[in-house]
């Protein structure tokens, strides 16, 4: 079991290669049998499928997570997370609602990240707060 | 003349300490803040509608953002949950914590209500009466100097709605 400080380390290292969108690195920090649940419900299974959501997902928008705070106890770590979505193409499609192209979504959420043998096993997320920032929207209309 | 105990008394007599050990360990142990124990003597208060015993974990200032409502200051938050508690019985279970030593705590928690009257403009959601209504829900506490600064809920999952 690592000590809560290195595996608050560690996951500064896994949202760092998060943003760099360096998948092959992200596979690293998954459990084999590692289920996401994201904020709107979405459950992912396996490794692969982890990394092909979040291709897709970053296919249409760019993303940038920030760490506002993050504390393990060995089993567990919690985070509190803000992410910037920036829609690249329209995303009619898109997860938390469509996109139009230059629109902004930050969503401040939180997360447990339940560890096994070291790996992430188990991510769940739920949202926050959530703040749309439309093309074209202006600064007192927000 | 006292005999001395058999084997079998002294296992029995180990065996009852093994039980009583936790309960005592609880009721000894100093409960700093942050810790799972202070925790749960905080839940164990708002479950048994304790309303002095749970807001002596609020700091005055306290901010709190729940599903239900946004609200600052320590009497504030205690004034909605007797308003809440009057028409709704509440259950909150801890299934996960995390603490980030005395100043935060990360807490999944499973919130149970049950309607004791209709609440048609109940905030996230119309009750009837008898309506059971369960979630799952990740709170962010913040605490300073012993007490809670700010409470954070955000919904996880709705396990029914029945």
């Amino acid at each position: 079991m690592a000590e809560p400080q290195a595996e608050v380390a560690r996951f500064r290292d896994y949202i760092a290669a998060f943003n760099r969108h360096d998948y092959a690195a992200l596979i690293g920090y998954y459990h084999p049998d590692i289920v996401l649940v994201i904020g709107n419900g979405t459950q992912l299974e396996g490794r692969q499928a982890i990394v092909d959501f979040y291709s897709e997902v970053n296919d249409a928008t760019t993303r940038e997570i920030e760490i506002v705070q993050a504390f393990a106890d060995g089993e567990v770590l919690a985070a509190e997370l803000r992410s910037e979505f920036l829609a690249l193409r329209d995303a009619p499609d898109f997860t938390s609602g469509p996109m139009a192209r230059g629109d902004r979504l930050f969503i401040n959420s939180f997360a447990l990240y339940d560890l096994r043998d070291g790996l992430y096993a188990r991510i769940r997320a739920a949202v926050f707060r959530r703040e749309w920032r439309r093309v074209g929207q202006s600064e007192a209309a927000r | 003349m006292s005999r001395s105990p058999s084997r079998r008394e002294l296992l029995a007599a180990g065996g009852a300490m093994l039980t009583l050990g936790p309960a005592l360990a609880k009721a000894q142990a100093p409960q700093l803040p942050g810790t799972r124990p202070w925790f749960d003597a905080y839940l164990e208060a708002f479950n048994a509608r304790d309303y002095a015993g749970f807001s002596a974990f609020y700091a005055p200032g306290l901010r709190f953002f729940g599903q239900a409502a946004t609200l600052e200051g320590a009497a504030a938050v205690v004034d909605f949950y007797r308003k809440v508690h009057a028409r709704i019985d509440e259950k909150v279970e801890l299934l996960t914590f995390v603490s980030g030593g005395s100043a935060r705590i990360a807490a999944e928690l499973r919130t149970t209500l049950v309607a004791r009257e209709d609440w048609p403009d109940f905030p996230t959601g119309a009750l009837i009466r008898g309506q059971r209504r369960q979630s799952l829900n990740f709170a962010m506490y913040d605490i300073e100097d012993g007490r809670f600064v700010r409470i954070r809920s955000a919904r996880f999952r709705r396990l029914d709605d029945g």
